[in-house]
């Protein structure tokens, strides 16, 4: 057979398909390196930068400079990404991602998450130019409540007073177009993901909220929990299907309350316990492991796990500020959190996997060796708690 | 024809007595490859010609097995143009035949035998393996690993 009368076959047989199902499932399943977040979805943060994630290491402009099309569509940065990618090449954008530590069948990492909501839907990944929203990342406003101990500027408006520190924020304007943007696909968005800042604080998220009139669009918002059933956002919120609550929280009681600078355990399990009870948003846990709460890492994770039923649980290992890494942590005592850890993975459901390959990376990390001290780290970054390190980090002394 | 998908087989096989289990590939009862003995470690590879839009059934027809001597049949590895298949086999089933006397005495004795057997790759009694699927097959691929 001919090669054009070949390809007019395959064409034909495939008319209905942007690529063929044989080249998709490759690009799926064999393509180490595809993600489908730069043909699809895109991050704002608080001043306006765009990244492809919030993987994402390169700036690829600023929606208060340029319109999000002009960004996504006709950019060296996106076409260089996606060329990469269909080529099986680690980009350099990516390499947190390339990077995973954990090379386990069944182990999710932020590209399987973004690449399984759509690996369903026929997208033209073989077009750099092609994008096709699918999910969008709004950390649009550094809007916060709280001052995280291991937070910044850009994601806390009190530690940016604090510091002196001005983000210029994303305007109205932009804040309208991305708004239209997002309802424009409503129907075929599988995510939006509202983080910050505390979501909950950011009027922006109402606005966009008020303005969706499909109730299944799937929401996933990081909090700490700290608001009440009276939040405008959290109203809202009820009137969707499909909403994941992820709650930050990294200890128990005091620790918790330290780590999260003003934070209130109390609050938090209050709220906590009257969102189980009275809504029927999924749940996650998020807890950074760093080396201020690796001693209390097994307690945390038992609390939710086993007392609370929640299952769906992440561990994010913290690598900034590098000093508070756990890798730093007193290095005779780290046997003990490296026993306790794997005694708790023996205690978690083998189809948890995702949980205890966050364990596996906590181990890896604590592991590794000391690099920093972290005494002058925890000095800068508690000065605003209202009690010393030395008296609430005792294990760290 | 739509697609062409190279399907290869490698058996394992338990025997006592030196009677070998047979094999029979079908798809939607069209005999695809015939029924012959099988021996350990034993390759089969055939292609199939598939059509759009279309609901497969590929079976695997497992016999010769007289319930007096141990004898397993197994598939060892399973693959489609060149791709590993082995999680596919996780979620298909194999219809055991069980041997009318003893499947008599088990019932009598309170034992409740399965119909089907999810994700079973060694076949000790008679029956059939079945892999239903679609087309494109690349897509239904995706869908099922």
């Amino acid at each position: 057979m001919g090669y054009e009368l070949r390809n007019t076959i395959l064409y034909l047989a495939f008319e209905n398909n942007i690529m063929t199902p044989k080249e998709k499932y490759h690009l799926f399943r064999t393509n180490k390196k595809f993600c489908v977040a730069p043909w699809t979805s895109f991050q704002v943060y608080a001043d306006g930068r765009v990244a492809t994630c919030s993987i994402g290491k390169e700036t690829l402009g600023n929606v208060n400079d340029k319109s999000v099309s002009q960004i996504l569509s006709n950019n060296p940065i996106v076409k260089r990404i996606k060329t990469n990618m269909l080529n099986n090449v680690a980009d350099t954008n990516c390499t947190i991602c390339d990077r995973r530590s954990i090379d386990e069948d069944g182990f999710e990492y932020y590209r399987d998450h973004l690449n399984k909501m759509i690996e369903d839907k026929d997208i033209d990944y073989n077009d750099i130019d092609n994008f096709d929203l699918r999910s969008i990342d709004l950390h649009w406003s550094n809007i916060c409540n709280l001052r995280c101990v291991m937070c910044r500027p850009s994601q806390s408006s009190l530690i940016a007073k604090d510091e002196g520190v001005t983000i210029t924020p994303v305007t109205k304007d932009t804040i309208s177009k991305i708004t239209e943007m997002i309802v424009k696909n409503q129907y075929k968005i599988r995510e939006i993901y509202l983080s910050g800042g505390e979501p909950f604080y950011i009027p922006q998220n109402v606005e966009l909220l008020k303005k969706l009139s499909n109730k299944d669009v799937p929401i996933r918002i990081n909090t700490n929990m700290h608001w009440n059933e009276n939040n405008r956002l959290f109203k809202i919120l009820k009137t969707f299907n499909n909403v994941n609550l992820t709650m930050s929280v990294d200890a128990l009681h005091e620790k918790f309350n330290y780590i999260r600078n003003g934070a209130d355990w109390e609050v938090f399990i209050k709220n906590f316990q009257y969102i189980k009870k009275n809504t029927n948003f999924d749940i996650r846990i998020n807890t950074i492991f760093s080396v201020m709460n690796a001693d209390d890492l097994c307690a945390n994770i038992k609390y939710f796990y086993q007392e609370q039923n929640i299952k769906n649980i992440t561990i994010n290992v913290l690598y900034r500020p590098k000093e508070l890494s756990a890798r730093n942590y007193p290095l005779q005592k780290k046997q003990l959190i490296i026993d306790q850890i794997e005694k708790l993975m023996t205690q978690i459901a083998p189809e948890d996997v995702n949980l205890i390959g966050n364990l596996k990376n906590c181990i890896t990390q604590i592991k590794s060796d000391n690099q920093h001290d972290y005494k002058d780290a925890l000095d800068r970054v508690t000065k605003k708690n209202k009690k010393p390190w030395q008296t609430v980090l005792t294990d760290l002394v | 024809m739509y697609e062409k998908i190279l399907f290869n087989i490698t058996y394992g096989t338990e025997c006592e007595r030196d009677q070998d289990p047979c094999a029979e590939i079908l798809l939607n009862q069209q005999i695809v490859i015939p029924k012959q003995p099988i021996k350990n470690n034993q390759q089969v590879e055939f292609e199939l010609d598939l059509e759009k839009d279309t609901q497969y059934k590929l079976t695997i027809n497992r016999t010769n097995h007289n319930s007096k001597n141990k004898q397993v049949l197994s598939i060892k590895s399973f693959h489609a143009d060149g791709i590993d298949l082995n999680r596919v086999l996780d979620h298909m089933y194999f219809y055991p035949q069980y041997p009318a006397i003893w499947y008599k005495q088990q019932i009598e004795s309170g034992n409740e035998l399965p119909e089907k057997q999810k994700g079973w790759r060694d076949w000790g009694f008679n029956g059939q393996w079945v892999m239903n699927f679609e087309t494109p097959f690349y897509t239904w691929l995706l869908k099922t690993i």
